[in-house]
């Protein structure tokens, strides 16, 4: 066992936290707030090819891991950073494993290329929409220049497709973090990248790879809560004081930290056993996800708390992390759901 | 270096022969005996381990050990609590050569060591004063210098394994005048000296541990393990000794496995198959996240001290996140038998491992250092957040 990231990997997250703390600021995110997406910064990201890092070289990648990537999110979260940066990498990696389409124009390829340069933004919807005639509530609906939507039932068939989608075919939904949400129209034209048992297959495995990007991504939000929120707790006095030397204080921050530490290794291990064990994937990443999801929670609503009143005013940041965990947490839907759902997949 | 978090193959080999030999040994009848006698020994099981190198499995093989690194460790220590070995006091024992083979005297070495070794020596830790727990600097046994010898006189409590060790690691006051680290000496004191009582104590689940009494014991200088009155740098290395090689991921691990088994195959409270129930399902699930996140942070302690650095933030946090779930799980557990759940006399094993847990889980959140304790060291290493405990 070893748990040390490698160099490259160490000097991405140095890099990228250096450009994040220059372009994602707390003012920057707030200001970007009302279309919940950042489209310098998704620019910037794509001229660095973090969108194509973990896309075989084959498809025009940079042929890095899911591990790689995720640590990638991890930065995004730290920085709550308004981009649908998982949604996409997820969407990126799907497309890549599509045979090409022979005819030019609207096929896969062109889509794949899209999506890696940073032209249009192509992102993964992770639930089933069985009932297609019905708008799809989809996270990053608003930005998306198209989705990856598995849509229909076993019943009737289900396809997996590729809705390019028009301003008439969306709208807006607001969220408590600021997401770009909308309700879309997934009835018009669209590319189909797979049916029925196939078309599952691709899905599945392309949602428990958004489930470890997206638990990366809630560590970073959760890590970087419990720092603003100690570092509070060592500047505020009350009773004559330190607040972070009372118990009442430190202790669930350290609580706090233990379990995002925790959360860290296990979306760790699952980012490492979609190359090295498959079998044990699936289960991996719907934990990932769940217990990330759980820890990001409790860890800011721990920070905020510590900051007494202060914590709820719009102009303290600790507001945004809590409502980000919130946020990203019920993207996949009701948690309760999904550790029933685990349960069917233990060994 | 790369993250990988699979086991070696040398190391799958090293766990194949460590599970083998303790099936062989950790026989029914042993388990029976730690039953009746509530003390967590077995004088068969030390002899076997001794013979196989495993005792000192980690230590240089200038001293018999066989250089084992802290995840050949992990995994001794991981499949002991799978095979529900009694082996406390065996790893206590090791724990305290180990410090002797390093901070201990000459004497010590060549006259302990050996025989700690061949299972012969036995040791237990008399760290703990009814006056002091947490704040374990603040002990008042005395010690005080009689020419080649010393005086000992007071008391410790939870001395666990006192019964059936034959020494006692024992924390001393020599210098009353000093700050509160620094007036405390550590001694090796033989059980059978005169002027030393043992009296059991019993635990509400079914253990024995211990109240020691000294009343004016005399010692040998010679068995004095470290510097008069720098005791806290021995301590350091044992406490960091402890963190390294604790799994506390083991039982938890135990009670999940029991559990799941049991859904499965057993019909709730209600008549209807366990499994169909959703809310037994979310437990299970719930249990099984905490279980694997609980092995990594056991293993990230391991692999960190392998790297030679000490392990200290890693260890606690493993620690107090490992024992604090436990408890929760054995709760849930206990929930899921329902009304049964709160008899102690079925035959159902999971219902069983649930009872054992139910006492044993909290047990866990206080010895080796309280999830208070723990708290306070993320707190304040971790966090940077400033002193939580002293108050003076």
């Amino acid at each position: 066992m070893d748990f040390s990231p490698t160099d490259d990997q160490v000097e991405l997250m140095s890099m990228l936290d250096d450009l994040l703390a220059k372009t994602s600021t707390p003012a920057r995110v707030r200001e970007v707030e009302a279309d919940g997406f950042d489209p310098a910064l998704w620019a910037q990201l794509a001229s660095l090819d973090l969108i194509s890092m973990a896309v075989p070289a084959a498809a025009g990648g940079l042929d890095g891991d899911l591990l790689t990537a995720a640590l990638a999110a991890v930065q995004l979260g730290r920085w709550v950073a308004a981009v649908p940066y998982c949604d996409a990498v997820a969407a990126a990696r799907l497309l890549a494993l599509i045979p090409g389409d022979p005819s030019p124009g609207d096929g896969v390829p062109d889509w794949l290329d899209r999506a890696t340069s940073g032209r249009s933004v192509v992102t993964l919807h992770p639930r089933p929409v069985p009932d297609p005639s019905q708008p799809a509530l989809i996270a990053s609906g608003a930005c998306a220049d198209a989705v990856i939507a598995l849509v229909g039932t076993e019943l009737v068939g289900t396809e997996l497709v590729l809705v390019p989608l028009r301003p008439e075919m969306v709208r807006r939904r607001a969220s408590v973090h600021g997401a770009p949400a909308a309700d879309c129209d997934l009835t018009g034209e669209r590319v189909t990248l797979g049916r029925d048992e196939q078309a599952i297959a691709r899905f599945e495995q392309a949602v428990d790879e958004w489930r470890v990007l997206t638990a990366a991504a809630l560590t970073g939000i959760g890590a970087r809560g419990i720092e603003i929120g100690a570092a509070y707790a060592k500047a505020r006095h009350q009773f004559g004081a330190l607040i972070g030397s009372f118990q009442a204080i430190a202790h669930p921050l350290a609580d706090a930290a233990t379990t995002m530490s925790g959360a860290t290794v296990l979306w760790q291990e699952a980012a490492w056993a979609a190359d090295h064990e498959p079998d044990r994937f699936a289960q991996l990443a719907a934990m990932a996800f769940l217990f990330a999801a759980e820890a990001a929670e409790t860890a800011t609503a721990t920070a905020l708390h510590a900051h007494g009143g202060y914590g709820v005013m719009a102009e303290y940041d600790i507001q945004l992390y809590f409502r980000r965990a919130k946020g990203v947490r019920l993207q996949l839907g009701d948690p309760s759901a999904g550790y029933r759902r685990l349960a069917g997949l233990l060994a | 270096m790369l993250m990988d978090f699979a086991e070696s193959p040398a190391n799958q080999e090293f766990r194949a022969r460590v599970r083998e030999f303790f099936a062989q040994h950790v026989t029914d009848e042993v388990k029976a005996d730690v039953r009746r006698t509530g003390t967590t020994h077995s004088a068969s099981l030390a002899a076997a381990l001794a013979r196989t190198g495993w005792l000192a499995a980690s230590w240089p093989e200038e001293y018999g050990g066989r250089n084992a690194d802290p995840l050949q460790l992990m995994i001794l220590a991981e499949e002991a609590t799978l095979a529900e070995a009694p082996w406390g006091s065996i790893t206590m024992t090791a724990k305290v050569s180990r410090v002797i083979t390093q901070l201990g005297s000459d004497f010590q070495r060549r006259e302990i060591v050996p025989r700690a070794l061949a299972g012969e020596v036995l040791i237990c830790l008399g760290y703990t004063e009814p006056e002091s727990g947490s704040d374990i600097a603040a002990a008042r046994t005395s010690a005080r210098r009689e020419g080649d010898d010393w005086i000992i006189s007071g008391q410790k409590v939870f001395t666990s394994l006192a019964n059936v060790s034959t020494h006692v690691f024992l924390l001393t006051r020599t210098d009353t005048t000093a700050e509160k680290h620094r007036g405390l000496t550590l001694f090796l004191v033989p059980l059978d000296a005169p002027g030393v009582k043992i009296l059991p104590i019993y635990t509400f689940d079914g253990h024995r541990t211990n109240i020691t009494h000294y009343d004016d014991v005399r010692v040998s200088d010679e068995m004095r393990v470290g510097d008069v009155n720098r005791a806290w740098k021995v301590l350091a290395l044992a406490l960091a000794l402890e963190r390294e090689a604790a799994c506390p991921h083991g039982e938890f691990g135990r009670l999940y496995a029991t559990t799941l088994r049991w859904a499965r195959a057993s019909h709730g409270d209600d008549g209807r198959p366990a499994w169909e129930d959703p809310a037994v399902k979310e437990r299970l699930a719930r249990m099984a996240i905490d279980v694997e996140v609980a092995r990594l942070l056991d293993y990230r302690t391991a692999w960190k001290a392998k790297r030679g650095e000490p392990p200290i933030i890693e260890g606690s946090m493993a620690k107090l996140f490992s024992t604090e779930r436990y408890v929760t799980a054995a709760q849930r557990a206990m929930d899921m038998h329902g009304a049964a759940g709160a008899c102690v006399d079925s035959g159902e094993p999971a219902a069983i491992e649930a009872e054992h847990a139910f006492g044993h889980s909290v047990v866990t959140t206080i010895y080796g250092g309280t999830s208070e304790i723990q708290r306070s060291i993320i707190a304040e290493q971790f966090l940077g957040l400033p002193n939580t405990r002293s108050k003076s």
